[in-house]
């Protein structure tokens, strides 16, 4: 029996290694019968022969559509039923623009506590009080069934920046042709959002009085 | 068997893949020649793996039709050699589990498989490598053997195995250290 290692690779540096001898061994042929080869193609030749498994084609088309609910005349019809909602809502909010006046009139100005007066920052801020404008909300139009003022705006172009401490005001009903409210608003605020029979409307300008500086 | 009844088949420089592919046109005697190539290794490695060559022929020929009659999911990308390796070793941990022969080996028995070629020492070699083989636990002797009796690296072991790379470098390190130590032993006995 030899003793020599034979030479590793870098992988079995860090594994083991052993004696060549034992590797040699290992890898010498071993004795086959005659017979087995022939024994196999034998069996072989038993079987059924062996065809390609095709790969199972890949599906693209959504859930949806597999099952069938969007599918040709399903799928057209729904999207034409969803047009005409959204062309419905469209039209609806147009016509109501269209006889619905807002308005919003600035007539005064406040001050009310600061949120969270009363907490260490705001007092050694010496910031204790908002002033806020005193608004007057106006809505006038037929048919109108519920009005609010939903929210304000700093920017009127963008109407996104909505007003931080805005509370949303309901307007009580006057006539049958006019709704009215007064509220705060805060000093920032420049477009305010109205919402008539549950239709959110474009921001209106905040006015001043004529005559006011 | 093969090359003789279909010289068209007897070329040598055909790939396994080509081979595979007239196999799966129709033609299956394209199999035989799949068989006289990786036959040897085939059984060398169940003969290491099992210790008893009747075990090893059965697994090698089970395996074998196995292979032919999954053909049809062997995908060119991967080398038949190591796709019918990996069929093979669960076939020998199958019977070895069926048999619970995988540890305990005979000696002599696993010995008489092995050829002695002339002018070759190796009856006491190879003796001495099948008493230090019955020393191994089951996954470290199948390490051993993919490592250094097929020359496989550690990732074409774990793809044939189903282990880590990691565990395999383990389990070859556990064995040549196991078996230093029983040649050590042996030695200074």
């Amino acid at each position: 029996m030899t003793s020599g290692h034979f030479p590793s690779d870098p992988d079995d540096m860090t594994t083991g290694t052993m004696p060549s001898w034992m590797a040699d061994a290992l890898r010498a042929p071993v004795t086959s019968r005659p017979e087995a080869r022939a024994r196999i193609m034998a069996q072989v030749r038993a079987l059924p022969a062996p065809r390609r498994v095709s790969i199972p084609r890949v599906q693209r088309a959504s859930r949806w559509r597999r099952r069938g609910s969007l599918t040709g005349l399903g799928g057209a019809l729904l999207t034409a039923m969803l047009t005409i909602a959204v062309g419905v809502r469209q039209g609806d909010r147009h016509a109501l623009t269209q006889r619905v006046h807002p308005a919003a009139i600035v007539v005064g100005d406040s001050a009310v506590p600061v949120r969270g007066a009363d907490s260490l920052v705001a007092i050694m801020s010496g910031r204790l009080l908002d002033t806020m404008r005193i608004v007057e909300y106006a809505v006038r139009g037929e048919d109108l069934r519920r009005v609010q003022v939903r929210h304000a705006v700093r920017d009127e172009r963008t109407g996104t920046a909505r007003v931080a401490p805005f509370e949303p005001a309901e307007l009580s009903r006057i006539s049958d042709t006019e709704w009215r409210v007064r509220a705060l608003l805060p000093r920032d605020a420049v477009a305010v959002a109205f919402s008539v029979n549950d239709v959110t409307l474009d921001p209106v300008a905040v006015e001043r009085m004529s005559g006011e500086r | 068997m093969t090359g003789s009844s279909f010289p068209e088949l007897s070329g040598v420089s055909r790939s396994d893949s080509d081979l595979v592919r007239e196999v799966l046109a129709g033609r299956p005697e394209a199999f035989a020649l799949l068989v006289d190539r990786h036959h040897a290794r085939c059984l060398r490695l169940a003969t290491h793996l099992l210790a008893c060559a009747d075990d090893a022929e059965d697994v090698v020929q089970d395996a074998f039709v196995r292979a032919y009659r999954h053909l049809g999911s062997y995908h060119e990308r991967d080398k038949f050699g190591a796709w019918l390796t990996r069929i093979l070793v669960n076939q020998c941990r199958t019977r070895a589990a069926r048999n619970a022969r995988y540890v305990p080996l005979d000696a002599e028995t696993h010995l008489a498989d092995l050829v002695v070629d002339a002018g070759d020492d190796s009856f006491d070699t190879r003796a001495a490598l099948t008493r230090a083989l019955q020393h191994l636990v089951p996954e470290q002797r199948e390490a051993i053997t993919l490592r250094f009796g097929e020359d496989l690296s550690y990732e074409e072991m774990a793809t044939i195995t189903g282990a880590g790379v990691s565990a395999l470098k383990m389990r070859v390190q556990r064995a040549c250290a196991r078996l230093r130590t029983v040649l050590t032993e042996r030695t200074s006995a």
